[in-house]
């Protein structure tokens, strides 16, 4: 079976590692977002081309879990990059060293994606085709404060 | 209806030449101002934009004399009586955050907002920026409150300058940005410090200098307030210009009027505070990580301002990693927010003039 890779889907993401949180940047939906803690590791070891069944050993051992636990959470946390275009999945050519957590772990919880949708009330304006004469959109009654 | 055809370069050219006809049917009209160590020339047709585009900018006003590194036209149709050329583009290139889709380019920028009726363009090789819109009648309140706003983050992509969603009070050694997106109380949070320590370069678009030592220019001397957050400042009823309109617009104060001793030109900045609104008495300050900051920053100014994405998200990025940040804790007895933010300002400004 072919072994698959997450890769932040560059250029139309940009990504930021900070210190407990990982911030990303959809740049066709201005949607931003974070993710901290195990989702931020998930993010890093993705980063890194690790495959995926091999981020879901990987947190199994660190965390002590059945690696079927950590797989069905895992589940949930990728498709939401994938929905979101943050991620693409891409054949794993192992050409690139994988990182992996040494440090200290916490307990588990499934990873989660924090959403922040601030642009989407302005993507989903439905543009206004209407234009005067003059050739520029015909002027509004009220003006939308 | 048949769509003219013209690059963006031409029609920036053909819209220049219209407000060239516009001032000399109702006179030229010019005003400068050091932006940000910039200086920028703005061009009138007539008077009707005049006030409406200045008048936030005014503690900012140089003599007009000598040359400027950006020079923006204004016009409207309405008052001038000149047409603008007519669009190379179709309607459905509008788009909801303003920029006219495939009609731009690494020399021309180019935005059209359809809720308020405003065309916007930028050459950078020429230098010339314009802003039009059909009648100065349509002009919404808060384009009073942040005049250039979108012209300046096109024209300054390139460089380490960028217009920032964000409050900003300090002292001359320094102060903080106040971040948040709208109704998270930059205004409360800001302009509860006036009459303290701290002085005031902003309460929601400040300009900032991005790179290891980041730097904040007050850009606008305006302070807005919805009406419950004027009901926490009734000492500044008194300065707000727009009393007979607040059943729709916000109160809107022009601090280099009522309260200049209070602004500040600008100052190298400390950190980055997000506030939030507790409902509690106390307020109360503590130690947050950098991604608030850039979580705080980011995706409003992106929103707000059309194109170059990714310069922006960049550029935050790189503000956001240089500067510690806080989350502010408000409460609801004011007076506790400038003295928890004077002790920090000062904190940080004594430890960064000993590193």
């Amino acid at each position: 079976m072919t072994r698959v890779v997450l890769r932040p889907n560059r250029p139309t993401v940009i990504c930021e590692v900070f210190e407990d949180e990982v911030v990303a940047i959809n740049l066709e939906t201005g949607a931003y977002f974070g993710m901290s803690d195990i989702a931020r590791e998930v993010w890093r070891l993705a980063e890194s081309e690790m495959p995926l069944d091999d981020i879901i050993a990987h947190l199994a051992e660190r965390y002590s879990k059945e690696p079927e636990r950590i797989a069905a959470d895992l589940a949930s946390f990728t498709s939401s990059l994938l929905e979101h275009g943050l991620v693409v999945e891409a054949p794993a050519d192992g050409s690139a060293p994988a990182a992996r957590f040494t440090g200290p772990a916490g307990s588990w919880e499934a990873p989660k994606l924090a959403v922040y949708e601030d642009m989407k009330d302005l993507l989903l304006l439905d543009p206004i085709h209407d234009v005067d004469e003059t050739g520029w959109p015909a002027r509004k009654q009220d003006v939308v404060a | 209806m048949s769509v003219c055809t013209a690059t963006p370069v031409e029609f920036t050219e053909a819209a220049e030449t219209c407000f060239v006809r516009a001032a000399k049917a109702s006179g030229l009209h010019k005003r400068a101002f050091i932006l940000g160590g910039h200086r920028i020339e703005m061009q009138f047709a007539g008077t009707k934009l005049l006030d409406p585009m200045t008048r936030a900018l005014a503690h900012c006003a140089v003599p007009v004399e000598g040359a400027a590194e950006l020079r923006v036209c204004f016009f409207d149709t309405e008052s001038t009586g000149t047409p603008m050329a007519r669009p190379a583009w179709s309607p459905d290139q509008y788009t909801g955050s303003g920029q006219i889709a495939n009609f731009c380019d690494e020399r021309v920028e180019t935005s059209y907002q359809l809720w308020w009726d405003v065309f916007q363009c930028l050459d950078r090789e020429r230098k010339v920026a314009l802003y039009w819109t059909p009648s100065w009648r349509v002009l919404p309140w808060w384009e009073v409150s942040f005049p250039l706003r979108v012209i300046l983050h096109w024209w300054l992509r390139d460089t380490e300058w960028q217009p920032v969603h964000a409050a900003a009070v300090g002292s001359a050694d320094g102060g903080v940005l106040i971040a948040g997106p709208c109704g998270a109380g930059k205004s409360t949070t800001a302009l509860s410090c006036l009459g303290s320590r701290l002085h005031y370069a902003g309460d929601d678009y400040t300009l900032a200098r991005v790179g290891p030592s980041p730097h904040v220019s007050c850009l606008y001397s305006t302070a807005k307030l919805d009406p419950e957050g004027l009901e926490r400042f009734p000492h500044l009823a008194a300065s707000v210009t727009n009393r007979d309109r607040l059943d729709r617009e916000k109160a809107m104060l022009f601090l280099n009027e009522s309260q200049p001793a209070a602004l500040i030109g600008g100052f190298p900045v400390r950190a980055v505070v997000v506030p939030e609104v507790t409902g509690r008495r106390d307020t109360a300050l503590e130690p947050a990580a950098q991604s608030l900051a850039m979580l705080a920053l980011a995706p409003t100014t992106t929103k707000h301002l059309p194109a170059a994405r990714a310069r922006t998200a960049a550029k935050l990025i790189r503000l956001t990693k240089s500067a510690a940040c806080y989350r502010l804790l408000a409460g609801t007895d004011l007076a506790q927010i400038p003295e928890a933010l004077t002790g920090l300002v000062e904190r940080l400004n004594r430890n960064a003039i000993h590193t």
